[in-house]
């Protein structure tokens, strides 16, 4: 009896004292952890490639059944979008004569950083990327694709990695805007994250309206990210009579499971 | 004693370092519906679940008073937290949480007949 009461103090003792280690090791976190990353980086590479390997040829299989499919659906999509790019070069045209007689500099381009993805965070839609502050990374730099589609923003930069939270994380919300052309209406809303890859297009007006498919882009209102930036698409409407504005589901252009290489954008605005 | 103890917590250390680089690097690829395979998580609870009462009198014999599961707790938590967003500490206190219900449970409710 004395001797379990004995055992349940010190077993009480020991996680009071681990309770307060652990707290005083936040302290110092952001170097132990990039010490550990450091460490881990080349097992957490190979085994990144590896599961890269693996999900390609599983989804490889899969999609097989799909494929015919698919191809149609691609071929659809491809004639909408060659009639596109015919609408767009007149408008290209239009705009060079334009930037001409007004006499403005052409955009310049973003400068950027190449990075590698080393691991994602389990519990939460944020990964980890080989590059910090150490290469100039700091807090709040966009990160995009090679195609030019939106990914999220730096959230914790350490000496030689950087955590990034992805647009799908839980506490990201920027503006976004239906991709339209020059004769629609721009229709806005506020693009929000719903974790496990998955966003939400909110506070959009009833009397506007959205269709499945259509195309999401940045938009500069929040201040948050550049715009025309590549979101997604959308998959689902939500419109309801009693309430004041409609919703739709977003299906994120970037699948982490596929992504190779990513790029952090040093001067965003 | 202590250096088998010592041994024990050195090889937990290993595989719960090993499991949070596997499944951050490599399940997250394979998670269905944004939910990966917590393989740390498991291990916890089936250590909690499961551990043997004779090595738990063992240990006790041995006043090695920390028990599998707690010990599996700590470090799974830490190695979760280092790989994860979360400040350290976070996902030792809901794995020790975990731990302590299971065991409430085991003991309150749960009579096993041999």
């Amino acid at each position: 009896m004395r001797r379990n009461s004995f055992s349940q103090r010190n077993t009480a003792l020991f996680i009071i004292i681990a309770i307060v280690f652990f707290a005083f090791l936040n302290f110092f976190q952001n170097q132990i952890k990039n010490s550990f990353y450091l460490i881990s980086s080349p097992i957490q590479k190979t085994f990144w490639n590896a599961g890269q390997k693996f999900y390609t040829s599983f989804e490889t299989i899969y999609e097989i059944k799909n494929l015919k499919i698919k191809n149609q659906e691609l071929k659809q999509e491809n004639n909408r979008l060659l009639s596109e790019i015919a609408s767009l070069n007149e408008l290209v045209k239009e705009n060079e004569t334009l930037r001409k007689a007004l006499d403005i500099e052409l955009e310049k381009e973003f400068k950027l950083i190449l990075a590698d993805i080393t691991s994602k965070d389990t519990s939460q839609d944020s990964i980890l990327i080989n590059k910090g502050l150490k290469d100039k990374i700091l807090n709040g730099m966009v990160v995009i694709t090679e195609e030019k589609v939106l990914l999220g923003k730096i959230s914790e930069a350490y000496k030689d990695f950087s955590r990034v939270a992805l647009i799908s994380n839980k506490e990201s919300t920027f503006s976004g805007e239906i991709l339209a052309t020059s004769s629609e209406e721009k229709i806005s809303g506020i693009i929000q994250g719903r974790e496990k890859s998955s966003l939400s297009f909110i506070r959009i007006p009833q009397d506007k309206k959205i269709f499945e498919q259509d195309i999401i882009i940045t938009c500069a209102l929040g201040g948050n990210f550049p715009s025309g930036l590549l979101v997604g698409k959308i998959k689902t409407v939500k419109k309801s009579d009693t309430e004041p504005f409609q919703q739709a589901e977003i299906l994120p252009f970037f699948n982490i499971k596929k992504i190779q290489k990513i790029f952090i954008i040093r001067n965003a605005y | 004693m202590l250096i088998k103890n010592f041994k024990k917590i050195l090889i937990a250390l290993f595989v719960f370092y090993f499991l949070s680089l596997f499944q951050s690097s490599f399940l997250v690829h394979f998670s269905f519906a944004g939910i990966t395979l917590n393989l740390i998580f498991i291990i916890v609870l089936l250590l909690s679940i499961f551990e043997n009462k004779k090595i738990s009198e063992q240990l006790y014999k041995e006043k090695f008073w920390l028990k599998y599961s707690t010990l599996g707790a700590i470090l799974g938590g830490f190695f979760l937290d280092i790989f994860s967003s979360q400040f350290i500490g976070f996902h030792i206190l809901i794995l020790l949480g975990t731990v302590a219900v299971i065991k409430i449970i085991l003991k309150k409710y749960v009579r096993i007949l041999i």
